[in-house]
């Protein structure tokens, strides 16, 4: 009855071919009837699902094949679990905007579909990383993580050494192949090679060498130009002078501005990103304070 | 710090509402019985079909102290339990009486001692953690515990079950019945009618009944239909999904008090994956809200990330339910509230909501006694309203800072390395473990606060910088 409403609504791109007759299950039907669900090819496996049993009020679900429920990438999904329960599949995610409409089908937008106070595009989310889709480059997913240097879930510096000095450099371009090869094939964690680094064994001046600075220069040297190019412009036009032009507070609000922006704002991007912080910041206030917004007699928790 | 709860309640037969039968393969006899929320069609038609024969009404009771609960899960059976003893007439609509809702099943060291919760309850005490990075960083969390501190872990059948009893020898009476709509009234003085089936054993699927009731507590989990029907609004919510693996002896003895924490893009984009420890199995379980569609992957990785602790382990059960993220807009309309999940009270980051329940429950059933005095006169929306202005007062700031927490480490794999990186650190774990144990927001040493903050941005900054690293490599 309802067993048979909820699991034969069709799945995009599944078919399903009731074997017993009408599709009907009555409730105290000892024997099993037969759903052979066929879903479309997902990741090139094709999967039968499924031997649904009616025993009274319960109903069991049990995968006919022994087979997980596949595996991203593809590592492990047989090697847990020995029984498992067969859950009709869905289609592939691919990222937005790539499940079936809502407007087509009147039918209201299942849990996994719909966002809450989100819909559309923005309830189905963003892709899911390329490691979860099993989409890596061919390059890194041959790679598993493999240094000599890394000893006891951790570097040893002593191997990064030389005539005493220790090359930071190196030792953090080894974390970086390091994280990136697990991020985009994760590995299981297990309890023999725990792992044990922490950034901070690399000193703060090498962080400061390396990153900081470049970037420093770089941002220094944007600000000098429109310095400059600004200075001068206003001279030309105004006939006073660098140092006359800062002596004013509008001069120097000016100043501020300029070297605020050129620090925040890199590309215009960057505007949309300091207003979506903005907004963010606030949003979870504004959703708990909603409850008094239409309150009969205006008494705002103060908390808030 | 995230705490390592991820509640996730309420009827599993309400999720089956989804095209996608994840159905939990046990005895949810709402597969049987039409469930109000699979399709409102299914429900009329089987009340269409008894209404002609005797809707049994509850026989009227004076209006003064007629109280309605709907639902019980901690949020229902401690609202319920505080009203009965404060000598109003409780009604308490329970759907399935031993349902084993889906839950991480972790409670905070205080819910023990507030609600007065016997040993038995708990079938683990949780005294370690792992958080474990998207490179595989392991931080060991818990030395700062001392001896009587613990998180404890719990079935929910068991639970529920101990609190509706509880409730019930307080003088609450317990009706197995399936909420179906409620009927608001027009004037301050009429009644609200439940309209419920009630299963009392006279018929295989029940009896349509009629409760009148003078106010009304929603404490129907996330699905909550009383929140449908006094029109308080969506809120955003995750989905969590869990699978329930029995593992070999020896494996379980690596989790006899420890849970793990998995963070990474591929458990998930916006929360984490956990390996909690039950009665005798672990449960394995991630969740998102902005990629629900992909959660059955990111339980994948999950269990790919555990494989080797979990290698030849058996999954017994499935469950997924809707966790609310923030509270719906409207938590309190005339003489209905909501409380619990119903009302969206689960934190960020962690997920908790098994405490925050049962608090809120009791909370608002303080106000409804005090506002009716004991039952004698009738409330209005504002004694509801001091309930809400309370709670908000109480526990704003906590929420306010796990809300702070999950936008700032839980927004990329850097940000979740840095997250682990400062777990490490023992004024984070000793600051964490007391704001959960307790749920208060200490504020702690200034100095070392500065401390935390500056380590803070620091490990950020580490983080973000191999990140932008990374993606020069062209390997």
């Amino acid at each position: 009855m309802a067993a048979m409403v909820t699991l034969a609504k069709p799945l995009t791109g599944a078919v399903v071919a009731p074997v017993a007759s009408g599709g009907a299950l009555s409730p105290n039907a000892g024997k099993s009837s037969q759903l052979l669900v066929s879903c479309r090819r997902w990741q090139g496996r094709y999967r039968t699902v499924v031997n649904v049993e009616s025993t009274g009020s319960r109903f069991v679900v049990r995968a006919s094949d022994g087979e997980g429920l596949g595996s991203a990438a593809d590592a492990g999904g047989n090697s847990i679990v020995l029984e498992v329960a067969g859950l009709p599949e869905e289609p592939e995610t691919e990222g937005i905007g790539n499940l079936a409409p809502p407007t087509s089908s009147p039918r209201k937008p299942s849990p996994l579909a719909k966002g809450g106070t989100l819909d559309g595009p923005q309830a189905e989310g963003k892709a899911p990383a390329a490691a979860t889709l099993g989409k890596t480059s061919p390059a890194l997913s041959l790679g598993t993580f493999d240094d000599p240097r890394w000893k006891n879930g951790t570097w040893d510096l002593s191997q990064f050494t030389t005539d005493g000095k220790t090359d930071w450099d190196a030792v953090i371009d080894a974390e970086v192949v390091r994280r990136k090869i697990l991020e985009t094939n994760p590995v299981s964690s297990n309890n023999e090679d725990e792992v044990v680094f922490d950034t901070s064994i690399v000193p703060w001046w090498a962080w400061v060498k390396r990153f900081h600075l470049p970037e420093a220069e770089l941002l220094n040297g944007r600000a000098a130009m429109i310095g400059y190019a600004s200075g001068w412009l206003v001279d030309a036009a105004t006939g006073i002078g660098l140092v006359d032009q800062q002596n004013s507070f509008f001069g120097k609000l000016l100043l501020f501005i300029s070297v605020v922006g050129v620090l925040a704002i890199r590309k215009t991007s960057d505007v949309d990103t300091i207003r979506d912080l903005a907004k963010e910041s606030t949003y979870y206030d504004k959703q708990w304070q909603a409850t008094w917004k239409d309150a009969k007699d205006p008494e705002k928790s103060d908390a808030l | 710090m995230a705490s390592l709860q991820a509640v996730i309640t309420a009827s599993p037969a309400s999720f089956a509402a989804s095209s996608r039968a994840v159905s939990s393969h046990s005895e949810t006899a709402a597969v049987l019985v039409p469930c109000a929320s699979i399709s409102s069609r299914g429900v009329s038609t089987s009340c269409l079909g008894f209404v002609a024969s005797s809707g049994r009404n509850a026989s009227l009771k004076s209006f003064e102290g007629l109280r309605g609960l709907n639902a019980s899960g901690p949020a229902g059976g401690c609202a319920a339990e505080t009203l009965a003893k404060g000598g109003i007439e409780t009604f308490l609509i329970e759907r399935k009486l031993d349902n084993a809702k889906p839950c991480g099943g972790a409670i905070p060291l205080c819910m023990v001692g507030e609600f007065d919760l016997p040993p038995e309850i708990i079938d683990r005490k949780v005294t370690k953690m792992k958080m474990i990075s998207p490179s595989n960083v392991a931080v060991d969390v818990g030395k700062t515990l001392n001896d009587d501190e613990y998180i404890g872990m719990v079935r929910r059948e068991v639970l529920d079950s101990f609190l509706r009893e509880r409730a019930q020898k307080n003088g609450a009476s317990i009706i197995n019945g399936l909420f179906l709509r409620m009927e608001v009234p027009k004037d301050n003085d009429s009644p609200y009618r439940l309209h419920y089936t009630n299963f009392d054993g006279s018929s295989k699927i029940g009896t349509p009944a009629v409760l009148e009731v003078d106010a009304v507590i929603g404490a129907d989990g996330a699905n909550s239909r009383v929140a449908k029907d006094i029109d308080a609004g969506e809120y955003d919510y995750a989905i969590a999904f869990q699978e329930r693996i029995k593992i070999p002896e020896d494996k379980m003895e690596y989790y006899e008090n420890l849970a793990e924490m998995y963070v990474g893009d591929d458990v998930s984009p916006d929360f984490y994956g956990w390996v909690f420890p039950k009665c005798d199995h672990v449960a394995v379980g991630t969740g998102t809200v902005i990629n629900k569609p992909a959660i059955k992957k990111y339980q994948t990785a999950t269990r790919n990330r555990a494989k080797d602790k979990i290698a030849g382990g058996k999954i017994i059960r499935v469950e997924a339910h809707p966790i609310p993220e923030h509270p719906r807009p409207r938590r309190a309309s005339d003489r209905v509230a909501l409380v619990g999940d119903a009302a969206g009270y689960v934190t960020k980051c962690s997920g908790e909501g098994i405490y925050f329940a049962a608090k809120s429950g009791r909370m608002c059933a303080e106000a409804i006694v005090e506002g009716s005095a004991n039952g004698t006169r009738m409330i209005d929306e504002s004694d509801l309203r001091t309930y809400l202005d309370k709670w908000d007062k109480k526990y704003w700031a906590t929420y306010k800072v796990l809300d702070i927490l999950q936008k700032v480490f839980y927004r990329s794999n850097p940000a979740r390395e840095a997250f682990v990186e400062m777990c490490a650190d023992d004024y984070v774990q000793k600051m964490t473990f007391d704001s959960y144990l307790y749920k208060v927001v200490v504020p702690g040493n200034p100095l070392d606060d500065l401390k935390l903050a500056v380590n803070t941005i620091g490990s950020l900054i580490r983080a973000n910088a191999l990140r932008k690293e990374s993606e020069k490599m062209t390997v």
